[in-house]
């Protein structure tokens, strides 16, 4: 039962530790992708937009280089040197500022290869880094040419300007076109990688959904069994009250017997010291001699004796604490002295015989067995007003001694037979003739049990009952060779 | 002149003493020892009377008696003379004398036992003066 409530008790947990345990898992993983998607939107878009606004900033500056390769040559052609001077500086200063900005460009793209997932860098980081090589490359060529361009002012100088500047030009066509086909590449960058960032928006909904999907079957299933479980638990709680019910109206009748048990022992034990007050009264008033008197008084304390052994006998029956005073006697003699002394006050109708075999050794609590011979015996001649009744002992082939008491009487009520050997069953049978305390042949079969043996009884198919019992020859294990000492 | 008692009990020691004290008061008392006996008893005794007079002025019952107890004596006795006065002489407490009461008539008197001799002449005495006031 503690093992049936233990494997209850921890299927429930264990249910609901699971239920909790897949919610746990979905809610962590539902947090876990949403925050690792947001954080690599704030990267794709930490990367892009600087990126986008250098190569911005760069197309400036080239602008403002041309600007000032154009100043320049206006410069060279009037023959400005001082405007000259200025506009060389400045180109100088955009110069740097535009490797600034490609060193920058680099960086940027270098710290995005190394920060976002691969599959968002790849192959556009590569793109863009030779984009910005080949912008770097024509930029250095850029410059070579301009600085043709910015040489000591002379004739031959001016003479070629022409040609440079349309050199020039060409070039910064060719770097207008790869800075604008850069800024595509990281347009299409950010596009891919939006793509890529979606693409796994996708992924992580359609996990959770699968989490969830089989976090509610399992829960369901989960339900079920749990369901299964209450209904076993309310139909073992069902079964347990009505064992309870049962259990509680067994007792509730125990108790009851129990009362009339102790208003019966009360009346057993109080009957007979009326007699013992009354042969007082009487010895005192002269009415009764004394002699007399007094021999009336200690039947009566006998009887009050073998009452309270009753009661004692039940006590220790009930309590497993019945003693033997195992002895070796001959049991057909204990039979005999019983049936003669019962003889002494037995009715004229009655005719009690004795059927014995031969000499029967028994070892055994000689008073014990004597008591229990008695009772059926005394029973047998309670209900028999008239007729026959006999012991009879036999010797089995199983080392055990029976002895067999059967009447010619009123026979057993069949609502009592089955039950006859329990506690209190006969008192106050609605049969007059049953009255008694209802502890006789309970206390007959704990003796007998106590001898390992077996007691039983049955109504004659001609009338009357039949009560016997059957004993072990010895109370020892290695019964054939003491029945070998015996014979 | 005595009282008429019959007696129902079947304690031989306790039968011997009613026996002795009732006869010392000049009593007369037929003893049974058990219940058939005691209806039987009175049975023949209600034929040999006329048909006012009860056939005993008291009877006096034990409440456990062999074959019939007492209960079902005083019952068959009330059906044939309903007037009867009844002692009952027991052991048993008071729970169950007064179920006993309840399914019994008014008039029905009880002792719970054990009393002095004396006291059960003077009861029985002291009864059947009331009844005869009556």
């Amino acid at each position: 039962m503690k093992y049936q409530k233990a494997s209850t008790g921890f299927r429930i947990g264990a249910s609901v530790g699971i239920i909790i345990l897949m919610l746990g898992i979905a809610i962590s993983l539902s947090i876990s992708s949403t925050y690792t998607i947001s954080n690599q939107m704030k990267v794709v878009t930490d990367f892009n937009m600087p990126l986008e606004k250098t190569i911005i900033q760069m197309n400036d500056i080239q602008k403002n280089q041309e600007n000032t390769l154009d100043n320049a040559v206006k410069f060279l052609q009037i023959k400005d040197v001082q405007g000259f001077q200025s506009s060389k500086n400045e180109f100088q200063m955009y110069n740097n500022l535009m490797n600034d900005q490609i060193i920058q460009v680099k960086n940027i793209v270098k710290i995005g290869t190394d920060t976002l997932p691969q599959e968002y860098t790849n192959p556009q980081s590569n793109i863009i880094l030779t984009r910005i090589t080949e912008i770097e490359n024509l930029n250095i060529e850029y410059r070579h040419l301009a600085d043709n361009i910015f040489q000591p002012i002379n004739m031959e100088h001016i003479s070629k300007t022409y040609t440079l500047s349309n050199n020039l030009e060409a070039k910064e066509d060719l770097l207008n076109a790869k800075q604008s086909e850069l800024l595509n590449d990281i347009e299409s960058s950010y596009q891919n990688m939006d793509i890529a960032v979606d693409e796994n928006k996708q992924k992580s909904l359609m996990l959770e959904t699968i989490i969830i999907i089989a976090v509610g079957i399992i829960s369901l299933t989960l339900g079920y069994f749990v369901n299964q479980i209450n209904k076993d638990l309310a139909h073992e709680v069902i079964k347990k009250t009505k064992s309870l019910q049962k259990a509680n109206e067994k007792l509730r009748k125990l108790n009851i017997l129990k009362d009339e048990f102790i208003s019966e022992a009360s009346h057993e034990l109080k009957s007979p010291l009326n007699p013992i007050y009354g042969f007082v009264e009487l010895a005192k008033c002269g009415d009764m001699d004394k002699e007399e008197a007094l021999s009336g008084i200690v039947k009566q304390a006998h009887q009050i004796e073998e009452v309270a052994n009753k009661m004692l006998d039940l006590g220790k029956i009930d309590n497993n604490r019945l003693h033997l005073s195992v002895e070796r006697f001959n049991l057909n003699s204990l039979i005999y002295d019983i049936v003669k002394m019962a003889q002494l006050h037995l009715n004229e109708n009655i005719m009690l015989e004795t059927k014995l075999v031969e000499s029967i050794e028994v070892e055994a609590d000689r008073v014990r067995i004597g008591q229990v011979i008695r009772n059926i015996l005394n029973n047998a001649i309670k209900f028999t007003h008239s007729g026959q009744i006999q012991v009879a002992s036999t010797l089995n082939d199983d080392n055990t001694v029976e002895v067999k008491i059967s009447d010619t009487g009123l026979g057993i009520h069949r609502d009592v037979l089955p039950i006859i050997f329990n506690k209190f069953v006969t008192m106050n049978h609605k049969r007059e003739n049953l009255e008694g305390n209802g502890l006789g042949l309970y206390i007959c079969k704990g003796i007998i049990d106590a001898h390992h043996g077996k007691i039983s009884a049955y109504n004659n198919p001609s009338g009357g009952a039949t009560i016997l019992f059957s004993i072990p020859i010895t109370q020892h294990a290695d019964n054939k060779r003491l029945q070998s000492l015996f014979n | 002149m005595g009282l008429q008692i019959l007696s129902g009990e079947d304690n031989e020691f306790a039968a011997l003493q009613y026996r002795k004290v009732f006869e010392k008061n000049q009593h007369v008392i037929i003893i049974t020892r058990d219940g058939e006996e005691c209806v039987t008893k009175y049975k023949n005794a209600l034929e040999k009377c006329s048909a006012e007079t009860d056939p005993f002025d008291i009877v006096l019952l034990d409440f456990v008696m062999p074959k019939k107890n007492g209960v079902r004596v005083a019952k068959e006795i009330l059906d044939l003379r309903p007037h009867q006065k009844i002692i009952f002489a027991s052991a048993f407490g008071n729970g169950v004398l007064d179920d006993a009461s309840a399914i019994l008539k008014d008039s029905i008197e009880i002792l719970q036992k054990p009393f002095s001799l004396e006291f059960l002449v003077k009861k029985i005495e002291n009864a059947c003066t009331f009844k005869s006031l009556r």
